[in-house]
C-alpha cells in the first residue's frame, strides 16, 4: 500500500484530463454555435 | 438559438456519451475492486489498465490520421481533412495521458521518473510529430498548401507507431526498461479488455464531438467568405 499515492496521482491526472478535454469540447462548440448563429442572423438581415 | 445539429444525430452522440460514461465508471470499479493486486509491483500496477488503453487509443487515432490523410490527398475532400485533424488532436491527447501516467508508474517500479530507453523515447517522438502536425494546422494559414503539407506529416509521422510498438523487440534487452512480454492473470486480462473497449468508446465519442465542432467552424468560414 506504500505506493498508493502514485496510483491516486495517476488516476487523478487521467480523470482531470478526460473531464478537461470534454469541457473544452463543449465550450468550443458553444462558442462556434454562437458565432454561427450571429453570422446567420447578419446574413438574414442583409437579405 | 439555431441548433447546430439535427436532433436525431445530437441524440445519438449524447447516447454514446452516456454509455461511455457508464463504461468508464464500470471500468474504474473493475480496476479498483475486481482486478487482483500484482505480486511484485503491488497496487501501483493498476495504472497499467488505463495507461495501456490510452496507448492503444493513441495508436488508433494516429492510424485514423494516416488513412484520412491518404484519402484527403487522393480525393481532395474536406471531410477527410476534418477527420484527420480531429483524430490527430485526440491522438496527441491520449499520447499525453500515456506519457503522464508512465513516469508515475515507472518511479516506484524502476526507481526513475524517466529513462531514455527505446519505447519511451519513440513515444515522446510520436507525441512531438503530431504536436507538430497540430501546429501546422493552427499556424499554417489554412490554405490548400498547408493542408497538403499537414497531410504528408500525418502520413509520414505514422512510421513511428510500429517503431514504438516493436521497439521492445528491435532494440537489445539491455537498453530497455519495458518488458518484452507481459503475462497476465485471467482477471487482469478481462479488466484490460474492458478498459480497451471503454477507451475505444471514449475515442469514438470525442471524435464525433470534435468532427462536429470542425464542421461548424467550416460553416462559419463559408459564411464569413460570403460576406
Amino acid at each position: 500500500m506504500k505506493n498508493l499515492p502514485y496510483l491516486i496521482s495517476a488516476y487523478t491526472i487521467i480523470w482531470t484530463y478526460l473531464c478537461g478535454y470534454l469541457i473544452s469540447l463543449i465550450l468550443r462548440r458553444r462558442k462556434a454555435v454562437k458565432e454561427l448563429n450571429y453570422l446567420a442572423e447578419l446574413k438574414k438581415d442583409e437579405i | 438559438m439555431e441548433e447546430d445539429l439535427n436532433p436525431e444525430r445530437r441524440g445519438i452522440i449524447t447516447l454514446l456519451g452516456v454509455i461511455t460514461l457508464f463504461f468508464l465508471l464500470e471500468s474504474f470499479l473493475l480496476i479498483m475492486v475486481y482486478a487482483p493486486i500484482e505480486k511484485t509491483m503491488g497496487i501501483v500496477q493498476k495504472i497499467f489498465y488505463f495507461h495501456v488503453s490510452s496507448a492503444w487509443i493513441a495508436f488508433l487515432a494516429f492510424f485514423v490520421v494516416f488513412i484520412s490523410s491518404i484519402l484527403f490527398l487522393i480525393k481532395r475532400e474536406k471531410r477527410w481533412d476534418i477527420m484527420a485533424l480531429s483524430s490527430a488532436e485526440l491522438g496527441v491527447f491520449f499520447c499525453f495521458i500515456v506519457l503522464s501516467t508512465g513516469p508515475i508508474w515507472g518511479k516506484p517500479v524502476w526507481g526513475v521518473w524517466w529513462s531514455w530507453e527505446p519505447r519511451l523515447t519513440t513515444t515522446l517522438v510520436l507525441l512531438l510529430i503530431y504536436a507538430g502536425y497540430l501546429m501546422i494546422r493552427a499556424f499554417g494559414g489554412g490554405g490548400e498548401r498547408s493542408l497538403k503539407f499537414a497531410a504528408v506529416v500525418g502520413i509520414v509521422g505514422f512510421i513511428d507507431v510500429p517503431l514504438v510498438y516493436f521497439s521492445v523487440n528491435w532494440w537489445s534487452p539491455e537498453a530497455q526498461v519495458h518488458p518484452r512480454r507481459i503475462s497476465l492473470e485471467p482477471e487482469m486480462k478481462l479488466v484490460l479488455i474492458f478498459s480497451l473497449i471503454t477507451f475505444t468508446a471514449i475515442f469514438l465519442y470525442f471524435l464525433m464531438e470534435r468532427i462536429k465542432l470542425e464542421q461548424i467552424r467550416e460553416k462559419i468560414k463559408i459564411l464569413k467568405y460570403e460576406r
